[in-house]
């Protein structure tokens, strides 16, 4: 379990967020709304432990990630996984060595990423451009890639930052298909940092199971069940507006709520 | 406003001595701590040093002709045109050629590596390297630095090496000596102390290009207009600190071999 506790972030004189207080359950997937310049990516940075606040705490499985040395960080990031904006995949490097970073770091043997990494990339439709460099593919296969790579170590906590962003509707319908998957099939709790309303609305609704061949199929939730595994934030000017349901969401009276999802 | 101006300047110089102070420690105490990164030590190796040796063999082969060109002027009025090959032999193994061996590698590698890991950090990749659990530190820093300081005694070398042979042809073509002659009044001159000074001061030079590269490079903001400001500081500052190094390491390999 994730839990943000007054959580204070300043750059030069402005403060980025202000005492921003709130909790993620396992297996959960948060979805964080706002508008620009709200803090959303900043939050998810933090969360990450690439950044560290004035004030406040993170406290992940009870224990105060800000209060980390660098080396407590890169053990504390080997189970956690961001998927950044443009995908920040590694130019020099092919698609095999992206998705296979961590692994090949950690020593795996070759034949193993090989075997892992083409079947992340089967995951996220892309096994055809295991050879390639991210140079050589569009915006929204980079972005698939990176969660490929996301994918990769198994991870248990993913942070998604704006994944659908400047993608075609049908690019990121595959990306919340993977979201919903990862988060159903393989119990990743998910903290999704979005513009669009639409892929909010997605995540919280669909759920994907295994049909009866063994392939992972994806289907809407009945209303009430949609509560359990997801739920929102709404974020404005680095504070919490709004936390809570779907249901909760819809009837929320705050006048910036209520634009931002009409 | 004017105590606040110096107090802000005084505070960013500090603080940017001590964020340069522990890269440069953490770049070798990182070779005690697992995972090493031996395979990019390698290939580093190969694009520093494989990938600098026309420069550096050019550097040295013109510099190594103009010192015989122009101290030839100044013993014919001795007559002492014969001592040539003393005194680029000596001028190059003792100062020039690891200076000027120092100062190419900071013009074609300390610029390289701060673009090189500049536009990963504006690009999110060195974010993306610490969230997969990846010590940007161990993995891009210390196979830079581990790589610069092996290499840079061996190119001093290659320019030295160089340098005389460009001063050689000058000196028997332009000034009609004696090859035996050139090359031997050059190889007796030089002492052990003169080696040991020429060979010592490149480590110490390649570890300040490689952590002023590394330390600019990973510092980046703003952009590919930062990637750009960095290269240059990169470059403007370590060849400041290796001509300043130059100065204090004279002064102490002369208390320390040549006394």
């Amino acid at each position: 379990m994730i839990e943000v506790v007054n959580l204070t972030k300043r750059y030069g004189d402005v403060d980025v967020l202000k005492g921003l207080s709130f909790k993620v359950r396992r297996a959960e997937s948060k979805i964080i709304l706002g508008n620009n310049n709200s803090g959303k990516s900043t939050l998810l940075r933090l969360l990450m432990g690439l950044e560290k606040p004035e004030y406040g705490k993170i406290l992940v499985d009870g224990k105060d990630i800000t209060k980390f040395d660098e080396d407590e960080l890169i053990k504390y990031r080997k189970n956690k996984s961001i998927v950044f904006q443009e995908g920040a995949l590694f130019d020099s490097l092919t698609i095999r060595e992206n998705v296979g970073f961590k692994l090949y770091d950690e020593g795996w043997d070759e034949e193993e990423v090989d075997e892992i990494v083409f079947k992340l990339l089967q995951f996220v439709g892309l096994e055809h451009t295991i050879d390639m460099y991210p140079s050589e593919l569009s915006g929204g296969m980079k972005r698939r890639v990176a969660i490929a790579r996301a994918m990769a170590g198994e991870p248990t906590v993913v942070f998604y930052d704006d994944p659908t962003a400047g993608l075609d509707p049908v690019t990121s319908r595959t990306i919340c298909d993977l979201i919903v998957k990862l988060r159903d099939i393989e119990g990743v709790t998910s903290v999704v940092v979005t513009h669009d309303l639409s892929v909010a609305y997605f995540i919280s609704n669909f759920m994907a199971f295994i049909g009866e061949e063994g392939n992972i199929l994806l289907r809407q939730q009945e209303k009430n069940m949609c509560y359990i595994n997801n739920s929102f934030l709404v974020m404005r000017d680095g504070s919490v507006l709004f936390d809570g349901n779907e249901m909760l969401l819809e009837e929320c009276e705050d006048p910036f709520v209520r634009e931002l999802i009409s | 406003m004017f105590i606040d101006f110096f107090t802000n300047f005084f505070f960013n110089v500090f603080l940017t001595v001590q964020e340069f102070s522990v890269l440069s420690f953490k770049s070798l105490t990182n070779l005690f701590k697992k995972p090493r990164y031996i395979k990019e030590t390698f290939e580093q190796v190969d694009i520093i040093g494989v990938g600098s040796l026309t420069i550096i063999v050019l550097t040295g082969f013109f510099t190594g002709g103009v010192l015989a060109l122009q101290s030839s002027h100044t013993l014919k009025s001795f007559g002492a045109v014969g001592l040539t090959g003393q005194l680029v032999s000596l001028s190059l193994v003792r100062e020039l050629g690891p200076v000027l061996t120092a100062l190419m590698l900071s013009g074609r590698i300390g610029s390289g590596i701060a673009s090189e890991l500049g536009s990963m950090v504006v690009t999110d990749q060195i974010n993306a390297m610490k969230a997969l659990g990846v010590d940007p530190s161990k993995k891009l820093v210390t196979p830079r630095v581990i790589a610069t300081i092996t290499v840079t005694p061996l190119l001093t070398a290659v320019c030295d090496f160089f340098g005389l042979v460009g001063g050689w042809l000058v000196a028997l073509f332009q000034l009609k000596l004696r090859t035996s002659l050139f090359w031997s009044v050059a190889f007796h001159s030089l002492s052990y102390n003169d080696l040991v000074g020429g060979i010592v001061k490149p480590f110490f030079f390649g570890y300040i290009v490689a952590t002023v590269g590394c330390f600019y490079g990973l510092s980046t903001w703003g952009g590919t207009k930062g990637v750009g400001k960095s290269t240059t500081r990169a470059v403007v500052v370590a060849s400041i600190f290796v001509i300043a190094a130059d100065f204090f390491l004279n002064k102490l390999l002369i208390e320390l071999i040549y006394y």
